[in-house]
């Protein structure tokens, strides 16, 4: 008999819903998260050491000295990069993975973003493709999502959106000063906007209080449990079972096959002594990035390329969000101080722009901490030092606005997940090397948006508006997505829609990775939706 | 590694710069918020690879001073300060830069990072203008 019925390989977005949804229906699971608990306990609340602006380090993992990678830079230059560094492309690492940390937007995608190549056709170089489901096959689980994570939104507010069966389980956010300046400028424009839908308890749900609005949303774990991750909603569930074991600081080394590729056990590191565990299947849900090097670690004799990569899929596609957006400035205080801040959408600019392919939603910002202001929203000429730059924040501070979004991804082929040749991590696991950029095309499609919000700003009355181009980059990091991708064809993706990898009857892919495409949204609550429906057929099938 | 990698005058020498960088008038600059004592705090932890790097940074503003009004910088009138700051910023921009981001960064982080003593850039610029629970 196997030690489990499955293992599921990360607490994240994804693999905290699969524990839980298998664990009730009656399998025993057990949960690997290299992570910790709790993580940063002693300086949770540093501005300069946080997911977001990760100067000198960050409060959710991975750790900074054990977890290198090798980026790739578009010249070619390649070098070695730490979690909290440029160019590492990190998300967390954790119990609740990014979920922890993240800022809790909570996008569905749009009819369309699962007809990208369809809708637009497939520009040259890329490798934009349909998904293998559509909005209504996902639109069940989007429900599950907003209901059992805990989402607050405006029903029916967004006249873009696909449609949905039930209402939001929670009221949107309150509007606040830079809102009501922000509506003024859209209804000149004739753009349509809502409050954003957050993955934040407006009023208190599930047991938990509401948001005590302390606006460190971003890249800090909640101080008052009132943000929705897997950690405090999915996880729970699946230890109260009984049938789930968790295990923290346990980092996965391998996925064990059979000469038929299925899978048999899984090993990982933890205090650094390997154990390996036998199971019915295993879900790798360590995120896109770590997913991928995982089965592309995981090479035998019968599969010497990594498992699931007969045909060279694994790790291509690599993609994440562009962000674009402008800075205005206004000619009175619009900041209110109150969390979370975001609190205004239009996906006016996700489809059906003018020769453009997809584009993405614009939205105002998270309150932006002081550091990050003075690092991101000075105008360009404007001297950052002596008694005017001083003069200019005291100013300005409450009266600058961000609008900004994720503009849709062009993926392609080159951007890429492959296996360092050399550098290996604190276990000698062979590390992650990133390379390549994200289409071409992704940049003509932000630089229009960029414009888009400009022109709000302007019409929101901002009596300075500025944006910068943005640059072709590898974009992957907090939004990473794409390098196992669901399809029909095996020659082309490398799982089915189940996130099941082709020709294998017991091994799983269930995290960002599956995404053909990442919409011009967020990703989260497709992760989240995704692994609700992969999850539901899971335990469907074992019956 | 100890606080006194830097001399007593590259000390006081900072301090003057960071006082240029983000002077005092109605309310704090970065000396008196700290910025100083987050930036060695840096130098002993995450920095400790630009302790030279500063060493050298400071010497040279001494050596501008001098050459420029024959006194040391932390001497000069802050007028006097702000043109020789102007000569680093040209001739020596990455060390500037970096003098410049980090007194930025404890100027205007969470107090515990030690260079916002009493939130004085934060009740400046009017974020938690009134405090706030955490
Ligand atoms: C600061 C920040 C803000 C964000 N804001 C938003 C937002 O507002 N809206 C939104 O939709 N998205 C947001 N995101 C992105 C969102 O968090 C991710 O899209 C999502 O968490 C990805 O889910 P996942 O399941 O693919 O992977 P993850 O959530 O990254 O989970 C993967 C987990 O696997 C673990 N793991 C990896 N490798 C191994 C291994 N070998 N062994 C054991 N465990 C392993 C990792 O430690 C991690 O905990 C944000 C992210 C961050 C960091």
């Amino acid at each position: 008999m196997n030690d489990f019925d499955a293992i599921v390989i990360g607490t994240g977005a994804a693999g905290g819903i699969v524990a839980a949804v298998l664990a009730e229906a009656g399998q025993r699971v057990l949960l690997l998260e290299r992570g910790a608990d709790n993580p940063s306990p002693e300086s949770p609340r540093d501005h300069l050491r946080n997911q977001r602006l990760s100067i000198y380090g960050h409060n959710a993992g991975p750790d900074i000295s054990d977890h290198p990678r090798i980026a790739v830079a578009p010249n070619g230059t390649t070098s070695l990069v730490h979690p909290h560094e440029p160019g590492y492309q990190n998300n967390a690492a954790c119990v609740g993975g990014g979920t922890r940390v993240y800022g809790g937007m909570a996008w569905r995608f749009m009819p369309q973003d699962f007809r990208m190549a369809t809708t637009y056709g497939i520009p040259a170089g890329s490798s934009l493709a349909d998904w293998p489901i559509t909005y209504d096959d996902l639109e069940p689980f989007y429900e599950r999502a907003e209901w059992e994570i805990g989402v607050s939104g405006a029903t029916g507010a967004d006249k873009f959106a696909g449609p949905r069966k039930k209402p939001y389980p929670l009221p949107p956010v309150d509007s606040n000063p830079e809102r009501i300046a922000l509506e003024r400028g859209a209804a000149k424009l004739g753009l349509n906007t809502f409050p954003i839908p957050l993955l934040i308890n407006t009023i208190p749900y599930n047991n938990r209080p509401a948001c005590g609005k302390c606006g460190m949303c971003i890249g800090f774990a909640c101080p008052t449990n009132s943000k929705n991750g897997t950690q405090n909603t999915m996880v729970p569930r699946a230890l109260a079972t009984g049938r789930c074991m968790l295990v923290t600081g346990a980092m996965a080394q391998k996925v064990h096959t059979d000469p038929r590729g299925n899978a048999t056990a899984v090993s990982y590191f933890v205090n650094d002594k390997l154990q390996t565990h036998t199971a019915g299947m295993v879900i790798c849900s360590a995120g896109a990035i770590e997913s991928a090097r995982l089965l592309l670690n995981s090479a035998t004799v019968h599969h010497p390329h990594g498992l699931g990569n007969d045909f060279d899929q694994v790790g291509r596609h690599l993609q994440g969000h562009t962000y674009t957006g402008a800075f205005g400035v206004m000619p009175e205080p619009i900041f209110d101080g109150q969390g979370p801040g975001v609190s205004i959408a239009t996906t006016q600019f996700n489809h059906h722009n003018p020769s453009i392919v997809g584009g993405g939603l614009l939205a105002n910002e998270f309150i932006k901490l002081p550091a990050l202001f003075i690092k991101w929203a000075m105008p360009p000429g404007q001297p950052r030092w002596g008694l005017a730059a001083k003069q200019y924040a005291r100013e300005n501070y409450r009266r600058t606005i961000h609008v900004q979004g994720p503009t849709q991804d062009i993926p392609n082929p080159e951007a890429r997940v492959t296996i360092d040749p050399q550098i290996r991590d604190r276990w000698g696991i062979p590390v992650a090397r990133l390379s390549g950029t994200t289409h071409p095309e992704t940049i003509r499609t932000a630089n229009f948006l960029r414009h888009r919000a400009e022109e709000w700003l302007t019409a929101s009355g901002a009596k300075k508006v500025w944006s910068y181009p943005p640059q072709l980059q590898l974009s992957a990091g907090q939004h990473q997505a794409g390098t196992c991708r669901m399809g029909n064809d095996p020659k082309t993706s490398v799982t089915n829609s189940w996130g099941q990898i082709h020709g294998c009857e017991n091994l799983y892919v269930i995290d960002g990775s599956l995404h053909p495409t990442n919409g011009g949204f967020n990703p989260a609550l497709t992760i989240m939706a995704l692994a609700f429906r992969s999850a539901s057929y899971l335990i469907d099938r074992d019956q | 590694m100890s606080i006194f990698f830097l001399t007593q005058r590259q000390l006081s020498t900072l301090r003057a710069a960071a006082d240029r960088i983000i002077p005092p008038d109605e309310t704090a600059g970065a000396a008196e918020a700290g910025a100083t004592d987050f930036i060695l705090r840096l130098q002993n932890n995450e920095l400790s690879a630009h302790q030279t790097a500063y060493a050298q940074g400071l010497n040279k503003i001494d050596e501008q001073a001098t050459t420029q009004f024959a006194q040391l910088f932390a001497d000069l009138a802050p007028a006097q300060q702000d043109i020789v700051l102007q000569a680093i910023e040209r001739n020596h921009a990455i060390f500037f830069r970096m003098l410049v981001e980090h007194t930025l960064e404890g100027f205007y982080a969470d107090p515990s990072n030690g260079g916002n003593r009493d939130a004085v850039s934060w009740k400046m610029i009017g974020y938690r203008a009134e405090g706030g629970i955490w």
